[in-house]
């Protein structure tokens, strides 16, 4: 069930129909709330259920034993992450770290089929399961070191894991950030009602006006349906692809949090407008906030972060980066992204050549955001050598034409009402007069009927989110 | 302003904006919502039917379903979807729709390069409709019926519309009911397909297991006393050439097969039908071939 479809529309009217009545006691609210998210979860496939539960038993439980058993600690936490890692492990990587066994042995000549031989229950990749697998094993390392009291409600400890609108694409929620939320019921009030409902309307004109309306183009280019292959046109399906990335996941956390807020709860943002950062490290504390703040707080960090010298600084940074590709997907692109990342980072923070040029916004953001699209490539690329052939296309600076503008114009107006859309917010950021005058002319209220009614009668064909395969 | 005033402002202006639309801007000339009940109606069909037509979407723009039953008396459904290739389970597809205790149940299919490939045999826009839950298949065919008043309005056809601009190009397609899509466009240019198709062709080339495997079908439905006919889709004589010598796909040898295992083989003279854009002929020539093939099906000479 994807948020905007008919689908959604139904089950999130029967759900906030029946919220003001069941959310009044902690037990009918959290046996509502863990029932919704499972109906939302199992309408995908009922059999992903039986994963998420196992995963969420392990973590309850071995939160509970490193209360009752502190001298274990180590060993709880040790298998929690065996278990959440092994399963992860099966079902999203064991085709690539197969493919990967094959490659090597075909190296030393020796020809291996173990990717043929893999079971099939494992060749399918349960919906959003990096999602509520980091979400749960923060839950279990925050146990572990102190930083959270284990919940005893096992309905209390599921309604936070498998809350419908952050399940399948984030935004990852911590379980001191939401435990505590779920302990008291409180009616939002009007104010957080409207600003829940311009996350919503905002998210969906992302995702199904900008994005989903963005898409055929990408794709017809990516799969080479179409007769255009010059370095303008794949400048264009880059920039659009980051966009289309970009307002596809956006939009989905937007939608979440909007949903949360309607429930009565509060979920951190999980994109500040990343494309308008001026440097590549302050990129990644804009985009997908949730995500990298995980990678920095459990992994960045315990390896020794920037601060112990270059070597052990650099040695941390390539291990989260490396793990934030691996975590994408189980393909040698989304490792390729996180070595183009890592290779800008380090050259940023070797050179610092984003400080030299502080204050100069014009060029940074550029900058800045031609890096994010050349690792972007990548990102979307079927494989590397087609990453390749279109980084070759996009540096020989051959055929400069912009007919394709004309046949594309229905998809393209849509990557130039992004573009527009990012000035407008650098602007409003940047000036705090027109801050002002923004909300005393109420521009917001006029902003979301507008929206809806792009939503409704500009709506490109649904898809998927991307984050989903994640 | 409070927030409850701004919610009910924005709700209610929300609301004069759609009628004002709905008054005031011409409806889109392609509706998205009856396009879809037409797909999954089309895919989705309780029905068997005498005769089924199969193929891309030379077939699906070239079988005129309506003109073949008012012809022949029989009742017929073109099965065709964009760029669908031979798998087997699109052939199951085919013959599942096919009411075998007829007098004589008939399957006509219609040939390109392209369906004979691995990137065919995909069947990405069949899989669309036929991998669809129950619910996608409720609202493709019962509440499209109502969305299809929030249909979407592509960019260049709303600013055309709102300014009474004359369209310079336009694709026009109607949905019809029996599967087929009557198709023309105008300007006709026969030659605009030809640089997709050579892109295409590139690489990906006809694949002999899907041959082989079709043609292994079509035995064993011969065998089982259905009627086969089988057609080369005509298109233009510049786009057959050129996916002859890209795509390695040879006729003659692949006619001489399946004449062997008991098909019925019709040639077209590509000249006789006119193409629209160099691969799809217009709802005249689809027309012209609909009436071809009856004859063929009624065994008029």
């Amino acid at each position: 069930m994807i948020f905007n479809s008919i689908e959604f529309l139904f089950f999130a009217l029967a759900f906030f129909l029946l919220w003001p009545i069941l959310k009044k006691q902690n037990t009918t609210r959290w046996i509502f709330i863990t029932v919704a998210s499972f109906l939302f979860y199992a309408w995908w496939d009922w059999r992903f259920l039986f994963l998420i539960v196992g995963s969420g038993l392990v973590d309850y439980l071995s939160g509970l034993a490193m209360t009752r058993f502190p001298k274990n600690k180590k060993g709880l936490l040790a298998f929690s992450l065996i278990a959440n890692l092994g399963s992860l492990s099966v079902f999203k990587y064991s085709v690539f770290f197969a493919t990967v066994v094959d490659d090597v042995m075909e190296w030393f000549g020796v020809t291996t089929t173990l990717v043929d031989h893999i079971p099939e229950f494992a060749l399918i990749v349960p919906v959003g399961i990096s999602f509520y697998t980091f979400q749960s094993l923060s839950y279990t390392i925050d146990v572990y070191r102190g930083r959270l009291k284990p919940t005893k409600n096992i309905l209390h400890f599921f309604s936070y894991l498998s809350m419908f609108p952050q399940l399948v694409a984030g935004p990852i929620v911590r379980a001191k950030d939401l435990l505590a939320q779920l302990t008291r019921y409180r009616t939002p009030s009007h104010f957080e009602i409207w600003n829940g409902m311009k996350l919503i309307v905002f998210g969906l004109f992302q995702k199904t006006v900008i994005a989903d309306n963005l898409s055929f183009f990408i794709d017809a280019a990516f799969e080479g349906k179409t007769p255009f292959d010059g370095t303008s046109f794949w400048w264009v399906v880059t920039i659009a692809f980051a966009f289309q990335i970009y307002t596809d996941f956006s939009g989905y956390s937007l939608i979440a949090r909007g949903i949360a807020k309607m429930m009565g709860y509060h979920f951190k943002m999980n994109f500040n407008h990343p494309y308008l950062a001026t440097s590549l490290r302050a990129f990644w504390s804009r985009w997908h906030i949730s995500l990298s703040t995980w990678f920095r707080d459990y992994v960045y960090i315990p390896l020794g972060g920037s601060r112990k010298g270059m070597l052990i600084g650099f040695l941390a940074l390539f291990t989260t980066m490396f793990l934030s590709g691996l975590w994408h997907g189980a393909k040698y692109t989304f490792l390729m992204w996180a070595l183009i990342h890592i290779g800008f980072l380090q050259l940023e923070r070797s050179t610092k050549w984003t400080a030299k040029l502080k204050g100069k916004d014009y060029l940074l953001i550029p900058l800045i955001f031609i890096q994010s699209c050349v690792a972007w490539v990548y990102f979307r690329a079927d494989d590397v050598e087609q990453g390749h052939q279109i980084i070759y296309r996009l540096f020989r600076f051959q055929d400069m034409n912009v007919g394709f503008f004309k046949s594309y114009f229905d998809h393209l107006i849509y990557l130039v009402i992004a573009l527009a859309i990012e000035i407008m917010i650098y602007f409003k950021l940047k000036r705090p007069h027109l801050k002002q005058w923004y909300y005393q002319k109420n521009l917001d209220v006029y902003l979301v009927s507008i929206a809806i009614i792009c939503v409704i009668f500009l709506r490109g064909e649904g898809q998927q989110f991307i984050y989903f395969q994640f | 302003m409070t927030a409850k005033r701004k919610i009910t402002i924005s709700l209610l202006l929300t609301a004069c904006l759609i009628v004002c639309i709905k008054l005031f801007v011409p409806a889109p000339f392609n509706n998205r919502e009856l396009k879809k009940e037409f797909w999954v109606g089309k895919t989705h069909t309780p029905q068997t039917f005498p005769v089924i037509a199969g193929g891309d979407s030379r077939v699906y723009r070239g079988f005129a379903t309506e003109i073949f039953e008012e012809q022949t008396s029989t009742r017929a459904h073109n099965l065709g979807y964009s760029s669908a290739g031979w798998s087997s389970e699109y052939l199951q597809f085919l013959i599942s729709k096919l009411d075998t205790s007829a007098a004589e149940p008939t399957i006509i299919l219609g040939l390109s390069p392209h369906s004979f490939t691995k990137r065919g045999a995909k069947n990405e826009h069949y899989n669309t409709f036929a991998t669809l839950s129950d619910f996608e298949i409720f609202r493709g065919t019962v509440l499209s019926k109502h969305l299809k008043h929030f249909s979407p309005f592509k960019p260049e056809e709303l600013v055309k519309g709102v300014f009474g601009i004359e369209k310079k190009s336009t694709y026009f397609e109607g949905f019809r009911s029996g599967g087929w899509v009557h198709s023309h466009k105008v300007p006709e240019d026969s030659t605009s397909a030809i640089p997709s198709y050579q892109k295409t062709f590139r690489d990906n080339h006809v694949d002999t297991a899907i041959i082989s495997n079709f043609v292994q079908t079509i035995d064993k439905l011969v065998k089982r006393d259905l009627r086969v006919i089988i057609y080369r889709s005509p298109t233009t004589d510049q786009m057959e050439a050129i996916e002859d010598s890209m795509s390695g796909f040879n006729e003659t040898r692949l006619k001489a097969q399946l004449v062997a295992v008991g098909a019925e083989w019709i040639d077209f003279n590509n000249n006789e039908y006119r193409s629209y854009d160099g691969s799809h002929l217009h709802y005249e020539a689809a027309i012209q071939l609909t009436e071809a093939l009856s004859k063929h099906y009624l065994r008029i000479e």
